[in-house]
C-alpha cells in the first residue's frame, strides 16, 4: 500500500428534483483510498453510498468538488483519457437477477468489454473468456447459457468476470452480496478477498451489512444524510466508534451468538430517517441524536482527526 | 406446556410445465404456547412455504397439500375449508409479511384497514373500533394515533409501515403470531426497533411466536427454539443455544462458520459452503445435502437419515447421528 | 436395510455436482412459444394467416380467371362451378379478385409494419436513451405530428402524389410511426435504469452500442405484439380507404374497393360484398388473436 488511488475533495452529487427541491445525495465528502486497500462504505437507505459509488464509477458526473485518480483530476480529463479510464475502473453490481442482459450468453456478456477495448481478437478472445470463467470458480459449459439459467451465485460471478476482463485497478463494489443466499455470500466473498491480493486490487465495498463490510474492509467510512460522519480502521470503528450514529449502527446489527445477543446494550435510535431532500442545518443527525445541543443544530460539523486516522464529523465525538 | 402448533409431516407439492416442485418434504415441528420459534433457512428450503400453509393461503392449483396434519391447539388445519379458515386466520393465527410496501393497500386509509379486521373479527364498529385502532398504535409506537388514522400507507415509512402490520395482525389478540421475515426489507436500526416491539409485544401478550428468517443473528437474539429448514425438511431442531453452541447436522455447521459476524475480522476466515441448492422437482436420492457436505458417506446417497433425538428436545436427521452409525464405528474403534 | 461398515466410507464427489445447472435448457423465446402455444385462439389465428398469405400466393392461380379479365355476358352470376365467388358488375372473376385484394392487404400490412419498425424504434429509441433536451424536442414533434389528422395526412398526401398503393405506404409510414416511438421510448426509459445497462456504460461501451445491443432487443417483447396488432389497423385503414375511393384505383382489386363496388349492389347481388367483407374480418381477427396471444405469452407474470 502506498500512494493513493482516489482522492475526493469536497465531492458533491445533488440532484435537482424541480420546484426548489435538490436531493443531496452526496453533500461535500473527502476521503481516500490507497492502492491495495479496500475501504468499506456503509450507512442505511439514503445515506448516498449508492450514489458516491456511482459517482466514482463514472456513472453520474459530479456537482462540485473534485475527484482525483491516480493523481489526475478526473473531471478535467480528455475525452480518449476518460474513454481509457473505463480500464481502470469498474464496477460489480447488486443484483445478479439485473445485472446480465437477459438476452445475451455468458460468453457474449464477458467478451463484450474485451470487443470495447479491442484487447483481444478470434481464439485468444475466446481463450481470454474461458480463462476469465475459470477464473471465478466456472468453466466452458457456463459459457452458451443464458443468465437465467444459472444460481445467483454463479450470476454474481459472472459480474466479477466481466468486471475483470479489462484488467481495472480500482472496482467499486455495490452490495455485491446483499442479493445472494446466506451460504452462498461467503464463497463471493472469498472470492472477492482471493482476486483481490491476486491482481493487487483496490475495492470500494457498499454495503448495509456491517458484518460482511467489517470482515472484507481494512478502513470502514460511515455515511448519513449525504455525509461521511466517521472515518476510521475497521476494527478501531468497532472497538471504539466515537459518532453517536455510529455507536447506534453498530449496536443494531444483531450477532449470531445467543449468549452475546443476551447481554448485549442497544441503543435504540428513535425516529425515522429524515430525507435527503433539502436537509436542515447543522448536524445531519441532530435530529435523532441524544446528545444533540444548540451548536449540533446550527454548525455542521467536518470530518476532524480525533485520534491519529481515526476521524469523526462530530462536536462531542466518543459521547456516552 | 402445551403445545399450541404441530406440523405433522407436512408435504406440500406445486405443479409446474417442469414437473412437480416438491417445497415441503415431510417436516415435523412444534410450537409451545407463549415460545418463540424460529425457522431457519435459505430461499427454497421450504420455510415460506410451511409459513403460508399452516394459515392455508397457498394458492391450490399450482400448490397441494400431499399429506400431513396442521394441528393449532388439536384440531387440524389442513381439512379446514377457506371458509373456516377465515375466521382462524387475523384471529388466532396472525401473520406479519416481508414487504410492509406491498402488504398494505395503497387507496385505503389505515384506519379502514385496521377497521376491516376488527369488524370481521370481533364485530367492533365505531367509536369501540376506534378506541381499540388508537389503542394497538399506541401499542405498537405509532404516535399521534388518531391523525395517523386517517392516513393512507405512502404517508408513512417502511419501519412505520411494519408496526401498522403488526398491530393489524394483533388486533384481535392472536394466540400466535408468524412472522415471515419481518425485518429483511428494513435498515438496520429500524430492524432493531422492530424486534424490540415484537418482543415486548410477546411478553406482554403471552403469545407465542413463529419467525422465519435467514439471518442467524436475529435468530440469536429473538428466538428460544430453532428450526434448521433445507430443501423442504428440517434437518435439525433444538433450543437456539443447543444450535449455535452444540450443532450437530453439517449444514447448520456449515451456516455458523459461513456467516460474517460483526465481532470478527479476517482472521476468523469464512467457510463457504459449495455449491447451491438443490433442485426440488428431482430432489437427490438420499439426504438433499450430500452434494455439499463434506462428511458425506456412501449412504448419505441411497437413503434418508432418520430423525435422532440426541438430547431431549434436541433433533438431528442426518446419518453421523444414527444410532446404527455410532455403533458401527464404536465397533470399529474396540 | 442392512448398514454396513460399507455405507459409512466417504462419498466421493467430484465437485460438479455442486456447481451443475440443475434447470433443463430453455430459452426465453422457448417458453415465449410454449405459452403462445396453449393458447388456442392464438393457434387458430396463426393457422388463418398461414392459410391467407397460402392463398395468396397461389389464389390467384387457381381459379384460371384473372382478375382483370371482363365478360359481360357473365356479368353478376353468383357464385358457381366456373365462378367460385361468383362475378362483379364486369364480368370479372371475384375469386381472383379478392385473393388479389388479399395480397395487396398483406402488402401494406407488412410494408408498413416494417417502416414502422425502421422509423419508430430508432426514433423512440434515441430519444428515450439521451432524454434531457433531446427527448424533450423530439417528442414535442411527435405531439404535434399526432395531433394531425390522420385522414387530413392521407388527403394532402394523395393532392402531392397520385393516388396508389406506394402512396399509401408512405402515408402509413409517416403516421404509424408515431406510436411506435412512444413505445419504444416508454420501453427504453423504463430500461435505461437496468443494471445490466449500466454495468455496459461502466464497461465503456458507447450509446450506439447499448441501445443496439442493450436496449432494443429487450424491448422486441412488446414491439412485437403491437406491430401484430398495428397490421390489422392497417389493414382496415387501407379497406376503408380504398372504400372511399382513395386507395387503390381499377381495375387494381383491394379488399376495401371490392366492399365499395359490392355495396352498391347489396340487395341485388350480396355476395359481391359479402367475400371481401368476410375476409377483411377475418383477417383482422386472426392478426388480433395472435397479438392477443403474443401479449399474453410474453407477460413474465404467466411464467409458471
Amino acid at each position: 500500500m502506498g500512494e493513493n488511488v482516489i482522492v475526493a475533495k469536497n465531492l458533491s452529487k445533488y440532484f435537482n428534483l424541480g420546484h426548489g427541491q435538490i436531493l443531496k445525495a452526496v453533500d461535500r465528502v473527502n476521503f481516500s483510498i490507497k492502492k491495495g486497500e479496500t475501504l468499506g462504505l456503509v450507512g442505511e437507505s439514503g445515506c448516498g453510498k449508492t450514489t458516491l459509488g456511482r459517482v466514482l464509477a463514472r456513472l453520474y458526473e459530479p456537482t462540485a468538488g473534485t475527484l482525483e485518480f491516480a493523481g489526475k483530476d478526473i473531471t478535467k480529463m480528455s475525452k480518449g483519457e476518460k474513454f481509457a479510464l473505463h480500464r481502470k475502473i469498474q464496477m460489480i453490481f447488486q443484483d445478479p437477477y439485473a445485472s446480465l442482459n437477459p438476452r445475451m450468453t455468458i460468453g457474449e456478456i464477458i467478451a463484450e468489454p474485451i470487443d470495447i477495448h479491442k484487447l483481444a481478437v478470434g481464439t485468444a478472445r475466446n481463450k481470454r473468456v474461458l480463462e476469465l470463467l475459470e477464473l471465478v470458480g466456472l468453466n466452458e459449459e457456463h459459457a452458451n447459457r443464458f443468465p437465467h439459467e444459472l444460481s445467483g451465485g454463479q450470476r454474481q460471478r459472472i459480474g466479477v468476470a466481466r468486471a475483470l476482463a479489462v484488467e481495472p485497478e480500482f472496482i467499486v463494489l455495490d452490495e455485491p452480496t446483499s442479493a445472494l443466499d446466506v451460504s452462498i455470500r461467503a464463497q463471493v466473498i472469498n472470492l472477492l478477498e482471493e482476486l483481490r491480493k491476486k491482481f493487487g486490487l483496490t475495492y470500494l465495498f457498499i454495503s448495509h451489512d456491517l458484518s460482511t463490510v467489517r470482515y472484507l474492509s481494512d478502513r470502514i467510512a460511515v455515511m448519513y444524510l449525504g455525509r461521511i460522519v466517521e472515518i476510521t480502521e475497521s476494527r478501531r470503528l468497532y472497538e471504539n466508534p466515537l459518532h453517536p450514529y455510529t455507536r447506534a449502527l453498530l449496536s443494531a446489527v444483531p450477532i449470531a451468538d445467543p449468549q452475546i445477543e443476551a447481554t448485549r446494550q442497544r441503543i435504540i435510535l428513535k425516529g425515522d430517517v429524515p430525507s435527503p431532500i433539502n436537509p436542515p442545518e447543522g448536524c445531519r443527525f441532530a435530529s435523532r441524536c441524544p446528545f444533540a445541543d444548540e451548536r449540533c443544530r446550527k454548525e455542521t460539523p467536518e470530518l476532524n482527526e480525533v485520534e491519529p486516522g481515526h476521524l469523526a464529523a462530530c462536536f462531542k465525538p466518543g459521547i456516552e | 406446556m402445551a403445545n399450541i402448533l404441530e406440523v405433522k409431516d407436512l408435504r406440500v407439492h406445486f405443479k409446474t410445465f417442469a414437473g412437480d416442485v416438491q417445497a415441503v418434504r415431510g417436516v415435523n415441528f412444534h410450537v409451545k404456547k407463549g415460545e418463540v420459534v424460529a425457522i431457519v433457512g435459505e430461499s427454497g428450503c421450504g420455510k415460506s412455504v410451511t409459513a403460508h400453509t399452516i394459515m392455508k393461503l397457498i394458492p391450490t392449483p399450482p400448490g397441494k397439500i400431499v399429506s400431513g396434519q396442521i394441528l393449532f391447539n388439536g384440531e387440524d388445519l389442513v381439512p379446514k375449508t377457506q371458509e373456516q379458515m377465515a375466521k382462524i386466520r387475523g384471529k388466532e393465527i396472525g401473520m406479519v409479511s416481508q414487504d410492509p410496501m406491498t402488504s398494505l393497500n395503497p387507496t385505503l386509509t389505515i384506519g379502514t384497514q385496521i377497521g376491516e379486521v376488527l369488524k370481521v373479527h370481533q364485530g367492533l364498529t365505531g367509536e369501540a373500533a376506534r378506541q381499540r385502532m388508537i389503542e394497538l398504535l399506541t401499542m405498537v409506537g405509532i404516535n399521534q394515533p388518531e391523525k395517523r388514522l386517517k392516513q393512507y400507507p405512502h404517508e408513512f415509512s417502511g419501519g412505520m409501515r411494519q408496526r401498522v402490520l403488526i398491530a393489524i395482525a394483533l388486533a384481535c389478540n392472536p394466540q400466535l403470531l408468524i412472522a415471515d421475515e419481518p425485518t429483511t426489507a428494513l435498515d438496520v436500526t429500524i430492524q432493531a426497533q422492530i424486534l424490540e416491539l415484537l418482543k415486548e409485544l410477546q411478553n406482554k401478550l403471552h403469545m407465542s411466536v413463529i419467525i422465519i428468517t435467514h439471518d442467524l443473528g436475529v435468530v440469536a437474539g429473538f428466538s428460544e427454539r430453532v428450526v434448521v429448514m433445507y430443501a423442504g425438511k428440517v434437518v435439525e431442531e433444538g433450543k437456539t443455544e443447543e444450535i449455535f453452541y452444540e450443532a450437530k447436522h453439517p449444514y447448520t455447521w456449515g451456516l455458523l462458520k459461513s456467516v460474517p459476524r460483526l465481532d470478527q475480522d479476517r482472521s476468523i476466515p469464512l467457510v463457504p459452503i459449495t455449491g447451491r441448492p438443490p433442485d426440488l422437482i428431482n430432489p437427490p436420492k438420499g439426504c438433499a445435502f450430500w452434494p455439499r457436505c463434506e462428511h458425506a458417506m456412501k449412504i448419505c446417497a441411497l437413503h434418508e437419515p432418520p430423525e435422532v433425538e440426541v438430547s431431549p428436545g434436541h433433533r438431528v436427521s442426518c446419518w453421523l447421528n444414527a444410532d446404527e452409525v455410532k455403533k458401527l464405528t464404536a465397533k470399529a474403534v474396540e | 436395510m442392512e448398514i454396513t461398515k460399507e455405507l459409512l466410507t466417504p462419498l466421493e464427489k467430484s465437485g460438479l455436482e455442486a456447481e451443475a445447472i440443475g434447470k433443463p435448457k430453455t430459452t426465453y423465446w422457448q417458453d415465449v412459444r410454449r405459452n403462445f402455444r396453449k393458447n388456442k385462439l392464438a393457434m387458430l389465428g396463426l393457422v388463418l394467416i398461414a392459410a391467407l398469405v397460402l392463398m395468396a400466393a397461389i389464389g390467384p392461380y387457381l381459379s384460371g380467371h384473372t382478375y382483370y379479365d371482363q365478360d359481360y355476358k357473365m356479368a353478376n352470376k353468383p357464385p358457381s362451378s366456373q365462378y367460385w365467388f361468383g362475378t362483379d358488375s364486369l364480368g370479372r372473376d371475384l375469386f381472383t379478385r379478392v385473393w388479389y385484394g388479399a395480397r395487396i392487404s398483406l402488402e401494406v400490412g407488412i410494408v408498413t409494419a416494417i417502416l414502422v419498425f425502421l422509423i419508430g424504434v430508432l426514433y423512440g429509441g434515441i430519444s428515450g436513451y439521451f432524454g434531457g433536451i433531446v427527448d424533450e424536442i423530439m417528442m414535442r414533434i411527435v405531439e404535434i405530428l399526432s395531433s394531425i389528422p390522420f385522414l387530413l395526412w392521407v388527403i394532402l398526401l394523395m393532392v402531392v402524389m397520385e393516388p396508389g398503393l406506394k402512396t399509401i405506404f408512405i402515408a402509413f409510414g409517416a403516421v404509424y410511426w408515431l406510436n411506435m416511438a412512444r413505445l419504444v421510448r416508454g420501453q427504453v426509459l423504463s430500461l435505461k435504469e437496468q443494471e445490466y445497462v449500466l454495468a455496459a456504460k461502466v464497461l465503456g461501451a458507447s450509446p450506439l452500442r447499448i441501445i443496439i445491443r442493450h436496449i432494443i432487443p429487450n424491448t422486441m417483447g412488446p414491439i412485437i405484439v403491437a406491430m401484430t396488432l398495428m397490421i390489422p389497423d392497417a389493414i382496415f385503414t387501407e379497406a376503408w380507404l380504398s372504400f372511399l375511393g382513395l386507395g387503390v384505383s381499377a381495375p387494381m382489386a383491394s379488399w376495401g374497393s371490392l366492399a365499395s363496388d359490392g355495396v352498391q349492389a347489396i340487395t341485388a347481388y350480396p355476395w359481391q360484398l359479402f367475400f371481401p367483407a368476410f375476409f377483411i374480418s377475418i383477417t383482422m381477427l386472426a392478426f388480433n388473436f395472435v397479438g392477443d396471444g403474443l401479449r399474453d405469452a410474453l407477460d413474465p407474470r404467466a411464467r409458471r
